[in-house]
């Protein structure tokens, strides 16, 4: 299978690897020296109790906050991510929690916010954003009630399938999300877990935080756990159980990849 | 009928019935008859001229402040701003002997300068934009007055320019000042609406740190429409000039509140992010035919000022009511007829 194992694959066919990332703030650190590879079509879980540095990775990646150390390679090319922008532009993009959606603007409006599609120079191709919109949705296999709904009717699901969907728009090749499942029921969750699925089938690399061990052995192929600003277990799914992992994320099972 | 196609209908249905711009036209149409029917001189061409003029002036300023406050600032001192460049244009004619092109050019040039400080002072120093040009509001004016000395200052010279035409004549019988209005309105309508630009401006006012992280320039935006502002004040003062070939040193006070009233009429939301341009020339036109058509119906002058302000609180309590997912939309939903299920 394409997406196995983090161990036995060649780095070198690793979308984006993070090596020896630290992140100090003034006298805590964060990160202390967390190796990540991302292999193309496939979905990690990234999991880890409070403070275990799960959203300072995450917002390193995104460009963000810059590590204190460490190097990071996309595509096998040693990069720095400055800023989100430059992040965005070799195909990392994020969606944090609070999703960046203009609740009065449609649907459409929202995944293109900010790269409209133009006619005569100034004008906003509608006709052409409208149809883009649907044809990306409908690959997601996402449901809306039309790209004409304002966000603010959304269902929480849908918002988030929104903003992923726009990632999709702007190019990317790894979508990172902070708890995409965190404030939604057992229904929305699931459409956000068929749609990360459909990301992986696109063959793109999503990488989530999660706390839901439901959600994580639904979808994910491999688990990180981090722990104390170091990365302590990166298991095959299919290689462990939920117990392990939970024992992991808690500190009751001792991890057997303490950080080099 | 399926289920999907029931609900299209009914939404259908509801934006037209309780869509914000539908009330708007209706409460508008509704004191149109209403003045026709029972203000004696309302329905004849003069007054019905002058309640365009009237609405004109407030639509000139009021189209580009729609714009601002959709983008989720507020300028206060529209009227200061307005009489301060009124009072120049004429200076500059008058006291200076700049031709009236010239002095109409200064009275541009000042206005959208005063309309960029105004956004320059509350972007980069992050002042809010209500406080700051509630200062210009009084600034402008005591300068205004400075200036002028406290008194009107004629225009009698070079009364035989083409500026005044194009400021106080007509054009196939439509007065200048209509016209004018009429072309801020088209301009200002077609690039909210379908413009890349009025798509950002919505964005800023909506949510402005998704804005920026979505690549539009939020400080850009805003200082582009307090800008324009401004340059509204500017144009509204020469055009005053030229039509009343005076300088009162009064003008436009109190008219920063009349623009204001008719945009938030019109459905412009202050917290930014939601409105529209028509909506804007609906308000203007019902604060219009308020001031004109009460003081007709034999209303004393001071209630004309009682009603438009009830009007905006009527507004103001009724704005959420009127939401696509408000109570009155969901009294349609409950109340349409459910399909078999």
């Amino acid at each position: 299978m394409l997406w196995t194992s983090a161990v036995s694959q060649d780095r070198s066919r690793a979308v984006l690897s993070a090596r020896g990332i630290v992140k100090r703030f003034g006298h805590v650190t964060s990160l202390d020296g967390v190796d990540l590879d991302l292999y193309p079509g496939e979905v990690v879980a990234l999991l880890g109790d409070n403070g275990a540095g799960k959203s300072t990775l995450v917002s390193i990646l995104a460009g963000v906050n810059q590590p204190s150390e460490g190097e990071i390679a996309v595509d096998g090319q040693p990069t720095r991510l400055d800023d989100p922008h430059r992040a965005r532009a070799l195909g990392i993009a994020t969606v944090f929690q609070d999703l960046a959606l203009v609740e009065e603007r449609d649907v459409a409006q929202n995944l293109f916010l900010g790269m409209e599609p133009r006619v005569l120079h100034w004008f906003v191709d509608r006709r052409r954003m409208y149809r883009e919109s649907r044809s990306v949705l409908a690959g997601l296999k996402v449901n809306v009630p039309s790209v004409h709904t304002p966000v603010r009717l959304l269902s929480g699901g849908q918002r988030q399938a929104v903003a992923v969907a726009r990632t999709v728009i702007r190019g990317s090749r790894i979508v990172i999300m902070d708890e995409p499942t965190a404030a939604l029921g057992v229904r929305e969750a699931g459409k956000v877990l068929d749609l990360i699925c459909e990301l992986r089938a696109s063959g793109r690399t999503v990488l989530f935080i999660s706390h839901n061990m439901e959600n994580v052995f639904a979808v994910a192929d491999r688990a990180v756990v981090l722990r104390l600003g170091r990365k302590i277990a990166d298991r095959r799914i299919a290689d462990t159980r939920k117990e392990e992992i939970v024992g992991l994320v808690v500190g009751s099972v001792g991890g057997q990849e303490a950080s080099t | 009928m399926t289920t999907a196609a029931f609900e299209r209908a009914t939404s259908g249905i509801l934006s037209g019935f309780a869509g914000r711009q539908a009330a708007i036209t209706l409460v508008a149409m509704a004191i149109f008859l209403f003045f026709a029917l029972f203000a004696p001189h309302f329905f004849t061409v003069a007054t019905i001229f002058d309640v365009l003029r009237t609405a004109s002036f407030t639509l000139l300023i009021g189209i580009p402040l729609t714009f601002l406050i959709i983008a989720g600032e507020i300028d206060l001192s529209t009227g200061s701003n307005y009489g301060f460049c009124t009072v120049m244009t004429a200076v500059a004619m008058t006291e200076w002997g700049w031709y009236p092109w010239l002095a109409g050019g200064l009275g541009l040039m000042l206005g959208a300068s005063i309309g960029f400080f105004n956004g320059f002072v509350s972007i980069k120093g992050k002042v809010p934009s209500f406080i700051l040009t509630l200062g210009m509001l009084s600034l402008l004016r005591g300068l205004a007055l400075v200036i002028a000395r406290g008194t009107t200052i004629d225009v009698t010279d070079n009364l035989d320019s083409a500026f005044f035409v194009a400021t106080s004549g007509e054009i196939f019988g439509m007065p200048a000042q209509i016209l004018w209005a009429a072309f801020v309105f088209a301009i200002g309508g077609i690039a909210l609406r379908y413009s890349v630009f009025g798509a950002h401006v919505y964005a800023t006012g909506g949510n402005r740190q998704a804005a920026m992280r979505m690549g539009v320039k939020p400080d850009r935006v805003r200082l582009i429409v307090f800008t324009a502002v401004g340059l509204a004040c500017g144009l509204t003062a020469v055009i005053t000039v030229g039509w009343m070939q005076a300088g009162p040193p009064n003008t436009g006070a109190g008219g920063e509140l009349q623009v204001i009233a008719a945009v938030i009429i019109g459905g412009v939301a202050l917290q930014g992010g939601r409105g529209t341009v028509y909506g804007t020339l609906i308000g203007a036109l019902i604060v219009a035919m308020l001031q004109t058509g009460l003081v007709l119906y034999g209303v004393q002058g001071s209630w004309v000022q009682f009603f438009v302000g009830f009007l905006i609180v009527v507004a103001a309590g009724l704005e959420l009511q009127l939401q696509p997912e408000g109570p009155v939309a969901e009294l349609f939903r409950r109340h349409l007829p459910r399909p078999e299920a």
